[in-house]
């Protein structure tokens, strides 16, 4: 009993977000498209794991299912104890707001706000002040201390991508779903913010998933998984970026 | 080019169309008070051709085609009727004689009806040929028989038989209705009712002096332009005019009095024009700002600056365009709808049917298309500094400093316009009206300049009211134009508001004040009949002094003239009292400075003194002054007064003599020691019932007839002038729907990082309470101060500051509740925004 009973508790403390056969059809008909095609996957909490594939694999598609932005056609997503199908848009919005934290590619900044503002946002919309230790520590594990009070057009790509980082961070939720992340950043400011999240990884115990199409970030992760056509074709852990490209290039990507 | 255009402007149709339908609505107002115009003037033209189509020249005395129809006319020298039926092509002159009347039933009926003031004419020499024929009964043989035309008589439910009294200069007289008439297919004749009287009686009462108009008829072949030519030479001293100068002149004159609608009309329609002015500017504004990226890719492709910037114009044009032509539409239906309604409401006009003639249309369409494409003007210069790169990557549109053009233009047509208001006071009403207008428009170019901090003090509150008012505010402070320029469509037709509110206030607050200021007399007999008409209170007041009760009964009559400043200067209006200097410190404020009031009966004059120091006048100066009749005199100044009396010239009645044939009167009493008011009335009416017409009002009742007449206008004008902020309210929908397209992005990431769908819709109506707020605020401000200004500036007035805070109170939560409900739009559709799409770059 006892044997079998303590890996259901260790799922349940380990495992962050569990996707089970994912299928997402876009469209209807001859014109039907299988973005997703039964993808099956755990991420365990306090590991960073990229999301790889050429264009068109389905990477996108996975991440906002995962964030619960857009439904499946089938399949489950399980988000700690959160079964995230069925629930109302009232529910995902609280789940988004306490559960995941996001960094898209586009930085998506509010304009008009300073960069502590854009940082307290969901704490904000939540009525919530936030933990004054928490926010300090967060704003220097991703070093803004001294930018705060700038509004986004005044701070460079790599720093507003830090601000969206810290902008996840601060809610301390369950994962922080990250949608190429260093795709508009050149490639120090890309440096840096991924040591940014692998430092909140390994300080913070934050469960992070990335998806990216660059080697070299997706090296920054403890474990690769790849995609292609919709389908789960691999799963490397602690690889760099050069095992990463020659696996790239046999998916024929 | 042309295509890309056409395919946008189908494609943002939908933006494009609150823009139009501010347009409409001005042109609506436009056109509508165009139709009114002309159909009143073609019909009362149509009805003076009519009144003149028994001759084709007719002769006055001098002045006598300038005078209203309802004006008293000098008569012509009798020989001249001679002289002219010798010229050559002169057919026939028939001898015509007209005085103002005011027509009263008698027996039963008295009472029952109001006088009708009107023109009594006699019957013509020559009946058959003349344009009038009998409806019934019979024209008037003897003396005591009157006819009256059609159309008075259907008014006042007069039948042949009844007893009328017809009040004339002389006096009034008695008569029986012998029979109605007709003018061709006309029952009444603009310019007043017709009295027709028999031709001897109307020698006797009217023509003392000779007739009034010689009515010349052409022989055959001789053109009326001709024989008009040849007139001239011969009458010496008088006027002549072919019967369609004279129709023409008439009909310009009772235009005016009719014109007043058509006026408020325009008026709303400026106001309509400017606020969908400042909505158009917006739209476009903000459009090219979203549409950066489309307009620099066609740069990049190779468009030149000028055909992005037509692109925009024509857009412009288009909207502009559109929104002019159902305007033109709905003004016309309006305009042909008041015409319908309003008959019988103008005076003096016969029933009138809607003329539409292109005029107005045309009008219509080119002030809507070009108020469009005039407002168009900040989005083609942003829209044509576009570089071509900016399709390559997002370039910052940086908000436009604000320009130090707007800024100065601004700020000195609101300084001009409110020192115009503030000294101009002495120079008349329009010119303060014309003052405060220019600081409004002042107001709307100066705002969206200074929005910026004007929106970041005045949301300041806005912090404190949880996340959703805080983005809010954040959003209307990181865009001031685009708050600021909806803001200021708000402003000024807040603004206007709150001016008529607290000046008319002021005003009916006022009257009172200027009532009792100006006279000490306890009591005013006062007369319904027209100016001219009231020379027989003169009598009444003679009456009055003989009885006890009385201490001093005196009939003031209100003339005008022309003076000049010296030789050489411009000639001014200006109105004068007639009146016994003996008597008048008695009645009202007047304090003598210098010289003697009572030396004015030997027919000197007395003047203000502030208005003979600005022109440099001593005691015993001579002033030249003309009367309405041409004569001009040079009489001495006797006496230099101040006081609150509201005149600056006195005259005596003997200088005065044989001037004041168009005068009005009123007789103003003082009552003996310990005698009531109540007595007096008693006793007042023992001589007045005798007259027609005659009202006795003590002070309460002229104060309450004063304020009832400035409320109701100014009312009337606020309730038009509303409007304006229905059209405001469609700019706060405007803004937020664009300002919702602008921000999908920011909206779905707000949705993203767990905003609900309630707290993107509360942003959205926050912002929409903030500009409603900040519009009414500054339009509040600026009315006020405008209305304080105003009252400031009558300085012989004494005019208290009467704030309606009550209606103001209510004009703002109506503007506020007016955002709110155009936000309930625009705040949906953000709610309901996908996210995905929404986040997708």
């Amino acid at each position: 009993m006892t044997a079998h009973s303590a890996p259901a508790i260790e799922s349940r403390t380990t495992v962050a977000v569990r996707a089970t056969d994912l299928v997402k059809i876009h469209g209807t008909g001859p014109a039907a498209v299988r973005a997703l095609d039964g993808v099956s996957a755990t991420f365990p909490r306090g590991r960073f794991t990229a999301i790889m594939g050429p264009s068109g694999s389905g990477k996108s598609t996975f991440l906002h299912i995962l964030a619960g932005l857009d439904s499946p056609t089938s399949g489950t997503v399980r988000l700690g104890d959160t079964e995230l199908s069925g629930l109302g848009d009232a529910a995902l919005t609280q789940v988004r707001r306490t559960e995941i934290g996001f960094v898209f590619q586009a930085f998506n900044l509010i304009p008009s706000l300073s960069a502590r503002d854009n940082i307290t946002l969901p704490l904000r919309l939540e009525g919530r002040q936030p933990d004054p230790g928490w926010f300090d520590a967060v704003v220097a594990t991703v070093g803004l201390a001294d930018r705060l009070d700038h509004l986004p057009a005044q701070l460079s790509g790599g720093q507003q991508q830090r601000v969206a980082v810290a902008r996840a961070l601060l809610t301390r939720p369950a994962v922080v779903l990250a949608d190429e992340p260093t795709g508009n950043l050149d490639s120090n400011a890309s440096a840096e913010m991924l040591s940014f999240l692998r430092r909140a990884v390994r300080e913070h115990g934050q469960t992070v998933v990335m998806v990216t199409h660059d080697p070299h970030a997706a090296a920054y992760a403890d474990r690769v998984l790849f995609l292609a056509d919709g389908r789960l074709v691999d799963n490397l852990s602690d690889v760099d970026a050069d095992t990463i490209l020659d696996r790239i290039r046999t998916l024929g990507g | 080019m042309l295509h890309v255009t056409w395919q946008r402007v189908r494609r943002e149709l939908g933006r494009l169309v609150v823009s139009s339908i501010a347009v409409a609505l001005g042109v609506t107002f436009l056109v509508a008070a165009l139709v009114l115009n002309e159909s009143t003037r073609t019909a009362i033209e149509h009805s003076y051709r009519q009144a003149y189509a028994d001759g084709d020249v007719y002769v006055r005395a001098v002045d006598g085609f300038r005078r209203g129809p309802v004006q008293p006319l000098a008569p012509v020298p009798g020989e001249l009727a001679d002289a002219i039926e010798r010229i050559p092509g002169v057919e026939s002159v028939e001898q015509r004689y007209r005085s103002p009347a005011q027509i009263l039933p008698l027996g039963p009926r008295r009472g029952d009806v109001g006088g009708e003031a009107g023109v009594a004419i006699a019957v013509p020499e020559d009946v058959a040929d003349a344009p009038i024929d009998v409806r019934a009964g019979r024209l008037p043989a003897r003396s005591g028989e009157v006819a009256v035309d059609a159309a008075l008589a259907d008014q006042l439910g007069l039948t042949v038989g009844d007893r009328l009294s017809v009040l004339l200069p002389q006096g009034p007289i008695e008569a029986r209705l012998v029979g109605t008439v007709g003018f061709g297919s006309l029952d009444g004749l603009a310019g007043g009712a017709r009295v027709v009287l028999p031709r001897d009686a109307a020698v006797d009462l009217l023509g003392g002096e000779g007739p009034h108009e010689l009515a010349v008829t052409a022989a055959a072949g001789v053109e009326p332009v001709v024989l008009r030519e040849r007139l001239v030479h011969e009458v010496d001293g008088t006027a002549a005019r072919t019967a369609a100068q004279a129709a023409a002149s008439d009909a310009a004159t009772s235009a005016t009095s009719t014109a007043v609608a058509g006026y408020l009309l325009g008026g709303v329609a400026a106001v309509g024009l400017l606020v969908g002015g400042f909505l158009v500017a917006n739209t476009l504004r903000m459009l090219v700002t979203q549409r950066a990226r489309e307009l620099a890719l066609l740069r990049a492709v190779g468009a030149s600056r000028r055909q992005v910037a037509t692109s925009v114009l024509l857009e412009a044009g288009a909207t502009g365009f559109a929104g002019a032509l159902i305007g033109t539409v709905t003004g016309s239906v309006a305009g042909v709808g008041m015409v319908a309604v309003s008959d019988g409401l103008l005076p003096g006009l016969p029933p009138t049917s809607a003329t539409l003639t292109l005029l107005p249309v045309t009008v219509g369409v080119v002030v809507g298309t070009g108020t469009a494409l005039l407002s168009s003007r900040g989005a083609i210069r942003r829209a044509s500094a576009l570089p071509p790169v900016a399709a390559m990557r997002v370039v910052a549109l940086d908000e436009p400093r604000p320009r130090r053009l707007r800024l100065a233009a601004g700020a000195a047509a609101l300084l001009l316009g409110a020192a115009v208001a503030v000294f101009g006071g002495g120079a008349g009403t329009f010119v303060v009206a014309g003052g405060t207008a220019l600081a409004i428009v002042g107001i709307g170019v100066l705002f969206p300049a200074v929005s910026g901090p004007v929106v970041a003090v005045l949301s300041g509150p806005l912090r404190h009211l949880g996340p959703t008012a805080l983005l809010a505010r954040q959003q209307a402070v990181a865009a001031p134009r685009r708050t600021g320029a909806t803001a200021a469509a708000m402003a000024v037709a807040l603004a206007l508001i709150t001016f008529l509110l607290t000046f008319g206030e002021s005003l009916g607050a006022a009257s009172p004040a200027v009532v009792t200021g100006r006279q000490h007399a306890e009591l005013v007999v006062r007369s319904d009949a027209p100016w001219g008409l009231q020379a027989y209170l003169e009598e009444v007041a003679a009456d009055l002094e003989q009885r006890p009760e009385v201490a001093v009964a005196e009939a003031i009559a209100y003339g005008e003239f022309a003076v000049s400043a010296g030789r050489g200067e411009p000639l001014h209006d200006a109105t004068y009292y007639a009146a016994d200097p003996t008597t008048l410190p008695a009645l009202f404020d007047v304090q003598v400075e210098r010289g003697d009031l009572a030396a004015t009966a030997s027919g000197a004059i007395a003047v203000r003194g502030r208005v003979a120091e600005a022109n440099g006048w001593a005691v015993g100066d001579p002033v030249a002054i003309r009367f309405p009749d041409g004569t001009t005199r040079h009489l001495p100044i006797a006496a230099t007064f101040s006081g609150s009396v509201t005149t600056d010239w006195i005259l005596s009645h003997a200088a005065a003599h044989g001037h004041l044939d168009a005068a009005g009167r009123e007789t103003f009493v003082r009552l003996a020691d310990g005698v009531s008011v109540e007595e007096a009335r008693s006793a007042i009416a023992a001589v007045t019932d005798g007259h027609p017409a005659l009202s006795v009002l003590d002070r309460a009742a002229q104060e309450q007839q004063m304020a009832d007449a400035n409320r109701s206008g100014i009312g009337l004008v606020t309730t038009l002038l509303s409007l304006s902020v229905v059209i405001g309210g469609l700019g706060v929908l405007n803004t937020l729907n664009l300002a919702v397209t602008e921000r999908i992005r920011e909206l779905g990431l707000l949705r993203a990082v767990g905003g609900t769908r309630r707290q993107v819709r509360a942003i959205v109506r926050w912002e929409a309470v903030l500009i409603s707020l900040i519009g009414s605020a500054c339009g509040v401000l600026c009315g006020v101060g405008l209305a304080w200004v105003t009252t400031r500036a009558f300085p012989d007035v004494p005019m208290p500051f009467d704030l309606p805070a009550g209606a103001i109170g209510l004009a703002v939560l109506a503007t506020v509740v007016l955002g709110v409900f155009a936000a309930a739009l625009p705040a949906r559709r953000a709610a309901r925004l996908d996210v995905l799409t929404a986040i997708r770059t």
